[in-house]
């Protein structure tokens, strides 16, 4: 088990260069002259170059790929362009707001989405199962500025109930300032949830063990919680995971309708600005999250299904 | 055999399956009676709902799409099928449990083996969960797998060790009656009389009933008392397992035992019965063999014969074995 942790880690090396290399490349080929951005319009061409020089621009590609490289290896994501503050810094000082909203959306997510696919498979084709799926397929398809929109209309602006903009500091105003967009992102994780939950229950809601557990003679509930729900977890936990990791990344469009300090709003930012510094960090960072969900998921499954455990003993 | 020794009397059951091709008419009527540490066999081809049968007595057909349309299952002078669903929890797993035909899959993946052993102890007994272990493990133990490997999961064990952890959930709690869906099809042949015999043996312990649901002639003449033919969702012939086999009066029952490949004579070919079970969303309105049968007459296809008695126990749903008497 723990062999098999430290491969999957080890696997992420190659994952991490790969996605590096790949956002260094397409922000050095992307339009605009840092040191222009730095520097403002009306610098000389010889405070420009000088700029450069610095910047260490005038390399080639594959040097200064290699020195960010040597640089991250060394905790050192390099300097904002706009504001001289520490990448590494600024990424680690957003990523907690980023994080207690994902963990607030995927809760309203699982609370929404469990529930309902679980009672959507148990009573397949009845009434409730077909509004469900039709508020789902709603749920996935709704742009998500779209609905953060309607919700600040209604809540904010109508109601007066809640805070539009921005995360309240401290107790209740960290609360209500965190409702909205935690529904906002809950609602599309929601409905990829339901989907998957009622399916994968569909899947086992007929096999043989479960007429087994009926003939013990226990209660319904615990045929559906012990020996449905535990046998229909792996792709239920496999989307959580995969809607948790992308949320822990930031999710852009969420914080910009609530101009919410995350690391999403921070890369959005950072990409009008071209502060390419910023920009990798943030990538970098937002794949180093999503590889560790990754990998918790893989581990989680083990606990799950004993199955996989003793697959990855043989490792 | 005497009234009272009578322990589950079915009566008229029919069960219907309600699907977009038209409603399968599983079970048309179907009458047996298990008496008190005897065992009823039911012998017939897939499809001729036998296992229908089986989950009708515990109400485990799924429903939709499946529907108990009438019948009487009378179990300890109760209807089965008109008591509550927490009345009938109580009856499954202790008095009345089940075992299932494919042990590949009839555990539970994701538990380990004494806990599926447990979970049936600990629904029908007030007793600690250390207690309820013990005789967990106690079960294991008699059919013959060691105490220690309780803590494994199904997939640690072979298709036949499997069929023994669910005889031994099945009896766990020593019910009166053991429903055994052909408990040996899935397993090699070899496995198929370890299992047999650890099913006789602890039935015999516990003075069980059963019923023995099975396409193989040979394991009824070995393992049973009473014998039922089951053809297209009817009983065709009924009787104690001597009076069936030595005074065979069905056309039905004749050409299964004449299938039975002879390894005395030199045979070339092996004998079948010709033709398909009909099609049970559209049965035919005689006799449900008559499209197959070499003796069929008009008057088979006109109406359902009657189920007659042809001396002793034994009954035979046939004009002919009628005519014969």
């Amino acid at each position: 088990m723990y062999k098999y942790i430290i491969k999957r880690l080890l696997m992420m090396i190659p994952v991490l260069l790969g996605v590096t290399f790949i956002v260094f490349f397409i922000l050095n080929v992307s339009p605009g002259d840092p040191a222009a951005m730095i520097l403002g319009d009306r610098a000389s061409a010889e405070a420009l170059a000088m700029k450069r020089e610095e910047l260490g621009l005038n390399d080639p590609l594959l040097i200064r790929y290699f020195n960010y490289i040597v640089d991250m290896l060394h905790g050192d994501l390099g300097t904002s362009y706009k504001n001289s503050l520490s990448v590494w810094e600024q990424v680690t000082e957003r990523f907690p707001n980023t994080a207690i909203l994902a963990l607030c959306g995927i809760c309203v997510a699982l609370i929404i989405g469990i529930p309902t696919g679980i009672i959507s498979a148990k009573k397949q084709y009845s009434i409730m199962d077909n509004c469900s799926m039709v508020l789902a397929l709603i749920g996935v398809s709704m742009p998500v500025f779209w609905l953060g929109l309607l919700l600040v209309i209604v809540f904010s602006l109508n109601l007066g109930w809640l805070p539009s903009q921005g995360m309240g500091s401290g107790g209740m105003e960290l609360v209500k300032s965190l409702i909205l967009p935690s529904i906002t992102l809950g609602t599309m994780s929601a409905a990829t949830i339901t989907r998957m939950t009622r399916s994968s229950m569909l899947e086992v809601i007929r096999q043989d063990y479960i007429s087994t557990a009926r003939a013990k003679g226990v209660s319904e509930r615990t045929v559906t919680m012990k020996h449905m729900l535990r046998n229909a977890l792996i792709p239920i936990v496999t989307a959580v995971g995969l809607q948790f990791g992308s949320l822990l990344g930031g999710a852009m469009l969420t914080e910009t309708v609530f101009s919410w300090p995350g690391l999403g709003r921070l890369m959005v930012d950072s990409i009008k600005s071209k502060d390419i510094p910023m920009v990798l960090g943030s990538v970098v960072f937002m794949a180093v999250m999503f590889s560790v969900v990754n990998l918790a998921v893989d581990i989680i499954y083990a606990y799950i299904d004993p199955r996989i455990k003793s697959q990855y003993k043989k490792k | 055999m005497a009234e009272n020794n009578k322990l589950l009397e079915v009566k008229d059951l029919v069960i219907r399956y309600e699907t977009d091709d038209g409603v399968v008419e599983a079970l048309n009527g179907v009458s047996i009676d298990i008496y008190t540490g005897k065992t009823l066999g039911l012998v017939g081809e897939t499809g001729a709902g036998k296992t229908t049968l089986a989950k009708g007595i515990l109400r485990l057909i799924p429903s939709p799409p499946g529907k108990i349309v009438g019948g009487e299952v009378i179990y300890d002078g109760k209807d089965l099928l008109k008591i509550s669903e927490e009345e009938m929890r109580k009856i499954r797993g202790k008095h009345i449990s089940m075992i299932f035909q494919d042990p590949m899959t009839s555990l539970n993946p994701v538990m380990t083996v004494r806990d599926q052993i447990m979970e049936v102890i600990l629904q029908h007994n007030r007793i600690s969960k250390k207690e309820a272990e013990k005789r967990a493990e106690d079960m294991l133990e008699l059919v013959g797998i060691p105490a220690e490997r309780g803590h494994e999961y199904p997939h640690q064990f072979s298709g036949g060790m499997k069929q023994r952890v669910i005889i031994a959930i099945a009896l766990a709690c020593q019910p009166k009656l053991l429903i055994a869906d052909e408990p040996t099809t899935a397993l090699d042949v070899t496995i198929q009389a370890q299992v047999l015999d650890l099913i006789q043996k602890l039935k015999t312990r516990d003075n069980t009933s059963m019923l023995l649901i099975t396409h193989d002639l040979g394991v009824v003449a070995q393992t049973c008392d009473y014998v039922g033919i089951v053809y297209a969702g009817e009983i065709v012939e009924y009787g104690t397992l001597r009076e069936v086999y030595k005074d065979m009066r069905h056309p039905y029952t004749k050409g299964l035992m004449a299938s039975i490949p002879n390894l005395v004579e030199n045979v070339r070919r092996l004998q079948t019965i010709e033709g398909l079970m009909p099609d049970p969303t559209n049965l035919p309105k005689g006799c449900k063999f008559s499209d197959r049968c070499k003796y069929a007459t008009d008057k088979c296809r006109e109406k359902v014969p009657e189920m007659v008695n042809v001396g002793g126990e034994h009954m035979v749903r046939c004009i002919l074995a009628q005519q014969e008497k």
